[in-house]
């Protein structure tokens, strides 16, 4: 009895009870605030194969992009392999990718690893976010090395689940109930972005985009070049290259499909590609870029996308079909390189229509005496060199369908019109080029 | 080294228990190879400067020691007191001597690293007038990492050998342990010698007591700085930086943030360095009493930054109001206006002195010195009329004990010291009136009907941190300025007080990764 009564003993379990208090209260905030992720049905996917002692073939690893475009059933079943895994995460750093391919090379033993890689893979600084999304994804002593090597001094705070998702707690409720759909259907439902996620990191969106309205904005920085590489992005590519071969894991380079209006507004595009071919033939291993693959416009055109990095879920269908097909070919020791374009300029041939349309409206700031508004629309679109834009503006007041031709099909790209006001009214822009058959290019301006 | 980082935490773990571990005697020489560690964080380069200073001062002060000793022998072969007095006059004639020299080497390496600029500032200006287009160019010399708080050490160190108020040390390494001790090196406080001189010089055993004091009293720290002057820095920095489009009331929002952030910054680094310090067993003097309870600006300066406020005391306020100038003037004040003023004169002479220093000493700029001078103003303008204002109070019947005058004192301090440091916080003079002028006009009122508002660029969860945190640590200081706090942190239940570290360590781990770029900065190292 006197042992309780010591200063030694109250001392330790004063520091157990403090101790105590602080880890609970920790894993409350973190478990009751942590968003509900893909993640959350990916891992009972990879359990269920683990518990099942089932072998994985291949497994994507990379950004959402991949997680949206392929569809492991259509390739277990074209393929005949047994489980295709597609564990990528948003935004994915290639640091990331990194720790992940191992991570999953102790986990699920792949027999080979694709990697998604695109024009601005390598040129991405690492962001928080999609680095902790990772983060999630690890454990043990690769979680450890991977905080380590990968977050910045200032980014690793984030690591402790309450200062994570603090801001949650506005929303506390929303999170709780989302969580608790997680835990109940193994189906989650579709996502305020349209999104499902489907099967084995498969994510089926059902948003798609109108041909020609996908906006650009040239102003952005989506340009490419190889001096703009991070050299730390290229080493831990390197990292990944020789992890699966020191594993007898093999490796591939893919890139996933984009909307073809990004293929054109992307500066330096072609260049990226060259880069990854060259990378992929000096390192010895297999690169596929499927924006290249011949009849792409034909088979993925931009309605099958769900914005202009992502393709929707259709023509996640679509792109995994042809993909397979290509694994298939490859698997047979065939050469697949007369399937693809050599480069953009071969591809933009085979593109017959305005690729995209984008306007913007100045208005005069003094209304005229009848009220109405005199206003100037600067027009701009994407389309090959050789082809001619017309443009068409149509004006539809909010709330109806009859619509007011304001300017006819002309080649203009400034053009004066007449407004009846300076709100409630919409502008339909309409451009189609000198080919036969081409399909209009269009956008809504509200103003 | 940030101390506001894993950098610092993991030193600190790693320093104490190598502190504990070595033999006591040797105690001192861990401390001094941590502060070399500490101070190479910042670049290992600049440790010369604080090599030369407190070179220059251990040996000044040990020559000093060595004269006094050797005129003891002669002064008691003397014969008459004359002979005394002469031997006294020359020994004290070259302790001057060598105490001024010492003093303008050292204190003039930091004059020139710190005031060149501002020095060559002013001259452009002149020359400006008299020959538009010469300029002198800047000087670009880095301020080397605490070299305001090792110099005004060392300064005080030999200043206090000089008076015979402690012997000289005889070790160069265990004086430098002193002057580089780590946890006061970036804001102070201003130690003495014979205080953290000897306590790093003692044995120290671990306890266990003392070393949850002091981790407490640490979080305490991180506390203030993470969830309060961090984030609250964001809209004071906001505000400030762009006052020409704000309201008055956002401007006397800003006002008072800024006296909040500046008091959780400081006192935040306080706590974390005297709380690291108890876990050592090693005396840091305290800097802080709860300055925002003062009820006279005077009150203020003797709660904030207290051993600065003591040091230009002992070596700028006494030796001016009581030197051969100070006392003529109370002379000459004394038969002109009476006992009184010969009385307050000296004072307010020596408090020009002061002021000057203590502007002069926050910042190489004009702006410091106005607020000084404010400062100044209203401290001496307080002690001439205390008489008029007991008048005043007797004949009003307000009674100085009565909880709504103390509260009205308390709240008139506050915004008079909050209001001065519109001069500190502007990067010119013009800036600091225009900004003043911008509080009065324009005012709004209406914003205060959606108070979040004025919490401008700060997200809406850390506003929520802000006043919870300003909240618990106002309490705090209520009660221990009643007098309880220490009571209740005896007496309160293990439960409770466990519960208070995991809610204060859970807002504090919250508050963590901030968007705002003060993270981990103090604003008083910059001084």
């Amino acid at each position: 009895m006197q042992v309780f009564k010591s200063k030694t003993f109250k001392r330790i379990v004063s520091l157990a009870v403090l101790l105590l208090m602080l880890i609970g209260t920790y894993t409350i905030i973190t478990e009751t605030l942590s968003d509900t992720t893909y993640r959350t049905y990916f891992e009972k996917d990879v359990k269920k194969i683990k518990d099942n002692n089932e072998d994985v073939d291949i497994v994507f690893v990379g950004a959402s992009r991949m997680y949206m475009s392929i569809v492991p059933s259509v390739l277990e079943e074209k393929l005949g392999v047994s489980n295709v895994l597609v564990g990528s995460t948003a935004t994915q750093p290639i640091c990331g990718s990194y720790y992940y391919i191992k991570e999953l090379i102790k986990d699920v033993h792949p027999k080979k690893v694709i990697l998604d890689v695109t024009w601005d893979r390598l040129l991405n600084e690492k962001q928080a976010q999609a680095l902790l999304l990772v983060y999630d994804r690890l454990s043990g002593v690769n979680k450890i090395r991977y905080a380590l090597n990968c977050f910045d001094k200032s980014n690793r705070c984030y690591l402790l689940g309450p200062c994570r998702y603090k801001d949650n707690i506005l929303v506390a409720d929303k999170i709780i109930a989302e969580k608790k759909l997680a835990k109940d259907s193994w189906e989650k439902k579709e996502n305020s972005k349209g999104e499902t996620y489907k099967e084995k990191g498969f994510v089926y969106a059902v948003s798609d985009v109108t041909t020609g309205s996908i906006s650009f904005d040239p102003e952005a920085d989506y340009w490419y070049s190889d001096d703009r590489i991070l050299e730390e992005n290229k080493e831990y590519l390197d990292k990944c290259v020789e992890l699966c071969k020191e594993n007898g894991v093999e490796f591939e380079l893919v890139t996933a499909p984009c909307s073809v209006t990004y293929m054109y507004f992307v500066g330096g595009y072609d260049d990226a590609d060259k880069w990854y071919r060259n990378y992929a033939k000096e390192k010895g291993i297999n690169y596929i870029n499927l924006n290249y693959l011949k009849g792409r416009e034909d088979f993925l055109p931009d309605e099958l996308m769900y914005d202009n990095c992502h393709t929707n879920g259709e023509g996640a269908y679509v792109t995994s079909e042809k993909y397979a097909d290509l694994l298939l070919k490859e698997e047979k020791g065939e050469d697949i390189s007369s399937y693809f374009y050599e480069n953009l300029d071969e591809f933009k041939k085979d593109v017959h229509r305005i690729v995209a349309l984008e306007a913007e409206l100045e208005y005069s700031e003094n209304a005229n005496d009848d009220g109405s508004v005199d206003a100037t629309m600067h027009l701009l679109s994407l389309k090959n060199p050789d082809a001619k834009a017309f443009y068409q503006i149509e004006l539809q007041a909010d709330g109806s369908d009859e619509t007011t031709v304001l300017s006819e099909f002309s080649e203009e790209e400034t053009v004066s019109i007449k407004l009846p006001g300076y709100t409630g009214y919409k502008l339909i822009v309409r451009a189609k080029s000198q080919y036969e058959g081409d399909k209009e290019a269009r956008m809504v301006y509200s103003y | 080294m940030n101390i506001i980082s894993l950098e610092f935490i993991i030193f600190a773990v790693v320093f104490a228990l190598v502190f504990f571990i070595v033999p006591k005697k040797w105690q001192w020489a861990v401390v001094l190879l941590g502060n070399i560690a500490f101070y190479a964080f910042a670049g290992i380069g600049y440790i010369i400067y604080m090599i030369i200073i407190s070179l220059i001062t251990f040996l000044a002060a040990i020559k000093i020691e060595d004269i006094v000793n050797a005129s003891k022998d002669e002064l008691s072969k003397a014969e008459s007191l004359e002979d005394k007095k002469a031997i006294k006059a020359v020994v004290n004639q070259k302790k001057r001597t060598i105490c001024t020299w010492a003093l303008i080497v050292a204190m003039g390496i930091w004059v020139v690293l710190k005031y060149t600029n501002f020095f060559l500032d002013n001259v452009n200006l002149l020359i400006e007038h008299l020959k538009p287009g010469a300029m002198i160019g800047n000087v670009s010399w880095a301020l080397p990492l605490g070299i305001s708080f090792y110099t005004f050490h060392a300064a005080g160190y030999l200043v206090d050998v000089y008076r015979s108020k402690y012997p000289a040390e005889r070790n160069y390494f265990k004086y430098l342990t002193f002057i580089s001790y780590f946890p006061h090196i970036i804001q102070g406080p201003f130690s003495r010698f014979d205080e953290l001189g000897v306590s790093i010089k003692e044995e120290h055993k671990f306890s266990y007591d003392r070393m949850c004091e002091g981790a407490a009293r640490m979080l305490i720290g991180f506390f203030k700085k993470i969830v309060i002057a961090d984030k609250i820095g964001v809209a004071v920095n906001a505000i400030f930086g762009n006052y020409e489009t704000y309201s008055g009331v956002y401007m006397l929002f800003a006002m008072f943030a800024y006296g909040i952030q500046l008091y959780a910054d400081f006192a935040g680094y306080m706590d974390i360095v005297c709380g690291f310090s108890k876990i050592l067993g090693i005396n840091l003097a305290e800097n802080f009493k709860r300055p925002y309870f003062a009820k006279t600006v005077d009150e203020f300066w003797r709660r904030w930054h207290i051993t600065l406020g003591t040091w230009f005391k002992d070596y700028v306020f006494y030796p001016v109001s009581m030197g051969k100038t100070g006392q003529k003037m109370g002379k000459w004040a004394r038969q002109k206006w009476g006992a009184k003023m010969g009385k307050l004169l000296p004072g307010y002479f020596a408090l020009i002195f002061v002021w000057t220093a203590t502007g002069l000493w926050h910042g190489a700029n004009w702006t410091y010195l106005v607020w000084g001078y404010l400062n100044l103003i209203v401290i001496t303008m307080t002690m001439q009329l205390t008489d008029f204002y007991e008048k005043l109070k007797a004949k009003l019947h307000i009674k100085s004990e009565a909880l709504y005058w103390k509260v009205f004192c308390i709240v008139r301090t506050f915004i008079l010291v909050c209001f001065f440091r519109f001069f500190s916080a502007a990067p010119d003079i013009t800036t600091a009136v225009k900004m003043l002028k911008y509080t009065g006009i324009n005012m709004q009122w209406n914003v205060l009907t959606s108070p979040t508002k004025l919490f401008v660029d700060v997200e809406y969860i850390d506003i929520f941190f802000i006043i919870i945190g300003t909240i618990i640590i106002t309490l705090i200081d209520i009660l221990d300025e009643v007098g309880v706090w220490e009571k209740i942190k005896l007496k309160c239940p293990m439960i409770i007080r466990n519960l208070g570290f995991t809610i204060i360590i859970m807002l504090l781990i919250m508050s963590l990764g901030s968007k705002s770029d003060l993270m981990g900065g103090f604003m008083y190292a910059s001084f």
